[in-house]
């Protein structure tokens, strides 16, 4: 029998060991999750557990949306984003938040696994341009942010690459919780 | 998030920088037991006020 190994090794290619070991976890979560979202059907994809409640389909859409954003704002240093050049839909088209008894976004309607895999990819794939070339000073940098309420919004590169394992990581628990909610109420084991 | 933010009307500058720690041997372990604090704070502030009763709660037997 061969071992069982769960390493996480940086990528030789990434001019950051640590650049690279975040994006190993990313890719480790993303294996997961492809893992257990393999065979849903467009229907499972959009099934809500009740009015106002996001499906697994608007989840797999955020985590690509915000993956996006956060490369976009942190390790390229962008002030204006584009995610329709880079996933093909735009930061509003998950639809979350939804507002009080409302139903999935129309732009996700009847969209198969295949459609959001490739969001993913092409989102992950951003990423890896976006880090390759990332030393270990850049993740030291910081960025400065307005927010709503007046006050000042101060990130280092560090904490955005920390925030997406724990981003995607938390919606990845959401939507296995969603497939045990989807089996329970169809009466599958 | 770096911890609770304080109650004030006032501007403020809300930090959430990530870096190693003081005291580990290691940077990288550092960070990583960072990683795990935060994670306690956040799940810690947002379980604050659950009952008995929200706590056992089920959506379905089983």
């Amino acid at each position: 029998m061969p071992d069982t190994r769960y390493l996480i090794v940086a990528p030789p290619e990434f001019r950051s060991p640590e650049a690279g070991t975040f994006f190993e976890q990313l890719e480790d979560q993303s294996r997961r999750l492809s893992k257990d979202t393999r065979g849903l059907e467009a229907a499972e994809l959009e099934w809500q557990p009740a009015p106002g409640a996001n499906t697994i389909g608007m989840l797999l859409a955020h985590i690509a949306i915000v993956e996006v954003y956060w490369i976009q704002f942190g390790p390229l240093a962008r002030n204006q984003f584009d995610y329709r050049g880079v996933i093909g839909i735009d930061e509003m088209d998950d639809g979350i938040p939804l507002p009080a008894g409302g139903g999935p976004p129309g732009t996700l309607r009847g969209r198969d696994l295949a459609f959001f895999d490739d969001l993913l990819a092409r989102a992950r794939a951003h990423t890896r341009r976006a880090l390759i070339a990332a030393s270990d000073a850049d993740l030291e940098r910081e960025i400065r942010s307005p927010r709503a309420d007046g006050s000042t919004r101060v990130v280092n590169v560090r904490w955005i690459l920390y925030h997406l394992v724990e981003h995607q990581a938390g919606h990845y628990g959401q939507i296995n919780l969603l497939r045990h909610l989807q089996r329970a109420a169809v009466g599958k084991p | 998030m770096t911890g609770a933010e304080p109650e004030s009307t006032a501007p403020r500058t809300v930090e959430s920088l990530y870096r190693p720690p003081y005291g580990f041997a290691s940077d990288r372990v550092g960070i990583l037991v960072w990683a795990l604090e935060e994670q306690r704070r956040a799940l810690i502030a947002d379980t604050r006020g659950l009952t008995p009763e929200d706590l056992e709660w089920q959506h379905a037997r089983g």
